[in-house]
């Protein structure tokens, strides 16, 4: 705690987000760039992700999530950048000054000319969806029983039930499976898997894994390990349908209910968040409602696709750089809107004007046979056709500068029906 | 005698259930798919089905008691409980190398079994 | 170092008091036990205190404006409260009076009572007869300071409060304390003043000779003692029964909280808010619940009053989640339901008269019942204890106050609380410090590490959960969780296979990966997928 530290920029979280937006930053002609990271590795989540299926557009090749992050961590490693590990961030303030804490340098005041928010997200736990029942050992998120079996070499259970079809949730059936343990089944409360078809088609037909939609568990047996758990059919409201409950033996509940953007330096920055994403509300340049404060990745909103928090933390990376030497100039202040079946778009809003973006979206429900268009003050300046858009897969679109050059109002995008095929 | 078999394809998000017909092993008819890559991957699916297998092998001495392994490239699908099997008796020693061949050849399929990331040695332990 | 998961204090074989049951009431008394004699044993068939009732309460410290005048609790609680300040003196554990916020709803009488009654006798009714009444019943019970509000004052106390509220009363007096962590320090305060509290020793019997108790029989040997306490909650007339001693059925009923992310509700409400119910109204035997915020600021709702078969059954069940969500809905309409971090369910311990049975038995000699101690057993417990020190007075016990009590016992430190300069000091001490484990609640190894050797050794996660707080954020463990248990492992000295959440039965993980494969795989090799 002696003199306070004046990097040009402090990247909170070395995640895949983190990872690249210290690249960035310091790619784009930062000198002093610090990444902070509480784990006692890089890597964040990734390094637990051991099955493939990550890096197809940033290295157009099918990598492991362990495999993504060393070609990053390698090249930060190089790069001069400074890297902080099993250190935590206990405050971050509106004027950017950031308290963090490790073993080595005791509390640790820093004021950067940037920083960039990457801490990435964290699971719902059961008590937010409200599981009724006992409170046993056994009861476990998909990612913390991911980091226990591939990183701990533990086995959090012999015979699971797994609620919530999304990717983790698939992939960790597969994981147990592989491990000797059996997976009763996946139970999904949605009529519809939440997770990629290809972890439905790899993780649970190829091994005979039932997928129960519009089920839920609704009830948690075993006081002090989880013995049981009642699981019942959901009517259209997702209630519980009276007289559809079966009691499932097993030791292990594996939650698999929802990723929530990780925000709470967010908020102490008084960081505007996005009441859809969860996440700050950002521009083109991923910067956030506060000056300086840039944020990319699952932080933001949660991806679907690595690559694309790459892409973000990029963008985020470059515009701290720009932040810091000067460069960074707002021409004006235009919201991106949903519209037609978008339930939301990243960035919210565009600032600077003048340059091409990319925006990321989801859209509210699945439809096929669509266009994707982005319309600036009404005119379509971006189209693509897409067979098919589901809610758990997110689309890309862009905007490209020209169409920003002029006095804009408002950007919208909208998925509507494909008029040829219709 | 002529037999059906349904694949879902997993290469965009129409998710198209694909129905192939095939007698003795000779496809004669694939049908349900949107476009010409459902056809080629559900034959693909019903001749010779690959997965890359990963899962982790124990070390000794590591940051981390196991490492993540994969097969360097996807074998047939029948095999992947196998690999992960033979995988489980396998111990390393630390540290290991990103890339390192943990089991060369595996199951007789040709293809070498590697390290996914590397595992430095243990020193003072985790923080 | 330990070389067991588990709590086994060795069990001496003679106390000249033992005190069954390690909940808030059990400690309590026997740190107040203390100040006269060191030779006190408290026995628990837990792994931890408190993991009765005590654990999973709304930690409110009651006026007794709930209670039924002429009742033991109703004047134990007013006595209780005003003890309160005193009672928590030097233990080094929070205590705040927030007060509570009365609200008076339209719902608060029955529509039968306002049918006859003009607009204008309807309006008179809810702003002045109720709130007067509820003020006047206060103070024959010796409740002070109580206040009747406007509507325009409730909001101003409570902007969160439904906009139907009619009026108020402000009862300055209702506290708040976590009431595990007084439980802890209170065991804590007892063992610093030579009593020893024996865990994971459960009582199976006593021996009666002459009509007076000779000694305890438990799971784990026999100590001989002349006075017995029976403070065993939800168990207390099962052990009664088994002295003899007993007379009173205890039949448990559960109450379920919901507990809110205070990131997002500090401050949703200040002091306790409940909704007033004309007696007979109620539905249940609950007093009706609150919202509240707990001393570290998370809103609370709840509880509710389920009647059980099963001593044990801290189950939450659907409807009670809803009737929560119901009752709360319309008090503070917007709150944050999204926020919920968690939930738990605890077990009330009433007789079925519904009073406390403070008493020597008649039967045995040497035997005092401490049962029926339910909500507000925790505000009453200074009271509680005081009046038991009255009885073992009657009893001919000598009461001789002891010069070398302890006075303090000195609060873990909670490195989050310091400032930055205390922190850097403590971390260039030792720098276990600088790690933090649990990112929620920002609680580091080393606070872990003193959990574990405290005086009351926490054994298991939730031990070292209730010490620390470490999982009881918006995360709840996902993070922290295998770090905990890897720190419990290496203190304790055993495979981290073998930590549990709470105690025996309870494992964290059932073994290793590969380990199935290697016992499986040496049968049949060749199977297929499937």
């Amino acid at each position: 705690m002696s003199r306070t530290w004046k990097p040009d920029v402090v990247v909170i979280g070395a995640g895949p987000a983190g990872l690249g937006a210290a690249l960035a930053a310091r790619e784009a002609g930062l000198r002093e760039v610090v990444l902070v990271e509480r784990d006692f590795e890089l890597g964040g989540i990734l390094p637990q992700c051991i099955h493939d299926g990550f890096g197809s557009i940033v290295f157009e090749q099918v990598l492991t999530g362990p495999e993504y992050a060393q070609r990053f961590i390698e090249r930060v490693e190089r790069s001069g950048i400074e890297v902080l590990l099993d250190t935590m961030v206990l405050e971050l303030r509106p004027d950017r000054r950031v308290v963090a804490v490790n073993s080595r340098d005791g509390v640790l005041e820093m004021e950067p000319g940037a920083v960039v928010l990457a801490m990435g997200c964290r699971e719902r736990t059961r008590h937010q969806v409200l599981i009724p029942g006992f409170r046993p050992a056994g009861v476990i998120c998909a990612g913390a029983a991911q980091r226990e079996i591939n990183i701990e070499g533990l086995m959090p259970g012999h015979r699971v039930v797994i609620l919530g079809s999304g990717d983790i949730g698939l992939i960790m059936a597969r994981r147990f499976t592989l491990e000797g343990a059996e997976v009763e089944g996946v139970y999904e409360i949605m009529d519809y898997p939440g997770g990629l078809t290809r972890n439905l088609v790899q993780c649970l037909h190829d091994f005979q894994i039932p997928l129960h939609l519009s089920h839920t568990v609704t009830f948690i047996h075993g006081r002090k390990r989880v013995e049981a758990v009642t699981v019942a059919r959901v009517d259209g409201n997702r209630k519980p349908v009276p007289g559809t409950e079966r009691l499932v033996e097993c030791d292990t509940l594996v939650l698999s209910v929802g990723l929530i953007p990780e925000n709470e330096l967010s908020k102490k920055a008084g960081v505007a968040l996005h009441p859809v994403t969860g996440g700050p509300v950002v521009d083109e340049l991923m910067e956030t409602s506060v000056e300086g404060i840039f944020a990319c990745g699952n932080v933001v909103s949660v991806f679907d696709l690595v690559d694309y928090v790459t892409f973000t933390a990029q963008v985020a990376g470059r515009g701290a750089a720009e932040f810091v030497g000067g460069r960074r100039r707002h021409r004006g202040e235009v919201p991106v809107k949903p519209g037609r079946n978008v339930r939301f778009v990243v960035p919210q809003r565009l600032r600077c004007l003048d340059r091409e973006v990319e925006l990321y979206f989801r859209v509210e429900r699945p439809e096929k046979s669509v266009q994707v268009r982005v319309l600036v003050d009404g005119k379509p300046v971006s189209s693509k056709k897409a067979r098919m858009v589901r809610p758990p897969e997110m689309v890309r679109a862009s905007i490209p500068a020209e169409a920003l050059s002029g006095q804009v109002r408002e950007v919208v995008v909208e998925v509507v029906p494909d008029e040829k095929e219709a | 005698m002529r037999r059906k078999h349904e694949f879902i394809c997993i290469n965009c998000p129409l998710s198209c259930t694909v129905e192939l017909f095939e007698e003795d092993g000779e496809v004669l008819e694939v049908r349900g798919n949107e476009c010409a890559v459902g056809e080629k991957y559900a034959v693909t699916e019903f001749r010779d089905p690959r997965r890359r297998v990963t899962t982790t092998v124990r070390v000794r001495g590591g940051v981390l008691p196991v490492v993540p392994v994969a097969t360097a490239s996807p074998v047939p699908k029948r095999l992947v409980r196998e690999v992960v099997r033979v995988l489980a008796s396998v111990e390393l020693e630390a540290p290991v190398e990103m890339g390192q061949v943990v089991m060369p050849d595996v199951l007789g399929t040709g293809v070498d079994v590697i390290a996914t990331r590397p595992l430095p040695s243990a020193r003072k332990g985790r923080g | 170092m330990v070389s067991s998961p588990r709590n086994y204090q060795p069990l001496p074989p003679r106390a000249e008091i033992v005190v069954v049951g390690a909940g808030v009431i059990g400690c309590a008394i026997a740190r107040e036990l203390t100040r006269y004699t060191p030779d006190v044993l408290v026995l628990d068939k837990e792994n931890d205190v408190a993991c009765g009732a005590s654990k999973a309460n709304n930690a409110e410290i009651h006026s007794g404006i709930g209670e039924d005048p002429g009742t033991l609790k109703q004047r134990l609680n007013v006595r209780g409260n005003q003890m309160y300040e005193e009672f928590v003196r030097g233990l080094g554990v929070e205590f705040k009076r927030q007060g509570l916020l009365i609200v008076v709803t339209p719902r608060s009488a029955p529509p039968e009572m306002l049918k006859k009654m003009s607009e204008e006798e309807r309006i008179k009714f809810f702003t002045e007869v109720i709130p007067r009444g509820i003020v006047s019943f206060g103070e024959k019970a010796g409740i002070r300071g109580l206040q009747v509000l406007s509507r325009e004052e409730v909001f101003r106390r409570e902007p969160n409060v439904t906009r139907e509220a009619l009026a108020g009363v402000f009862d300055p007096n209702y506290g708040m304390v976590c009431p595990y962590k007084l439980t802890i320090a209170l065991a804590e305060h007892a063992v610093l003043n030579g009593a020893k509290v024996c865990l994971n020793t459960e009582v199976t019997g006593f021996r009666v000779e002459d009509g007076r108790v000779r000694a305890v029989i438990t799971n784990r040997g026999v100590v001989e003692t002349s006075l017995v306490i029976n403070a065993a909650g939800v168990f207390a007339d099962e052990v009664a029964d088994m002295a003899g001693a007993g007379g009173f059925r205890i039949h448990p009923r559960k109450g379920a909280t919901l507990l809110f992310d205070r990131e997002v509700t500090s401050e949703y409400v200040r002091s306790s808010v409940a909704e007033f119910r004309l007696p007979g109204m109620k539905k249940t035997k609950s007093k009706g619940g609150g919202a509240m915020p707990t001393v570290e600021g998370n809103l609370q709702l709840g509880p509710t009053a389920v009647e059980v078969e099963d001593k044990y059954d801290t189950s939450i069940m659907a409807e009670e989640i809803e009737e929560i969500f119901e009752r709360f809905h319309y008090l503070l309409p917007d709150f944050p339901r999204d926020a919920v971090i968690s939930a738990f369910s605890g077990v009330r311990a009433p007789t079925y008269e519904e009073d406390f049975v403070i008493e020597a038995s008649d039967r045995v000699g040497g035997f005092v019942n401490v049962a029926g101690i339910q909500s507000p057993g925790l505000a009453s417990a200074p009271a509680i204890v005081e009046m038991v020190m009255g009885i073992l007075r009657d009893m001919g016990w000598r009461l001789e106050e002891r010069e070398d009590f302890v006075h303090e016992r000195p609060a873990p430190i909670k490195f989050s609380e310091l400032s930055h300069r205390e922190k850097h000091r403590l971390i260039m001490e030792d720098p276990r410090w600088g790690h933090v484990v649990c990112r929620c609640e920002t609680v580091t190894e080393m606070e872990v590490v003193n959990a574990i050797h405290s005086i009351i050794p926490a054994t298991d996660m939730d031990a070292v959960k209730r010490r620390t707080r470490t999982g009881m954020g918006r995360c709840q463990g996902g993070f922290c969780g295998h770090r905990v248990a890897a720190i419990l492992a290496r203190e304790l000295g055993i495979p981290i296979t073998q930590v549990t959440k709470n105690g025996d039965g309870s494992p964290l993980y059932l073994g290793r990966t590969k380990e199935t494969l290697l016992s499986r795989g040496k049968g049949s090799s060749l199977e297929g997928e499937g």
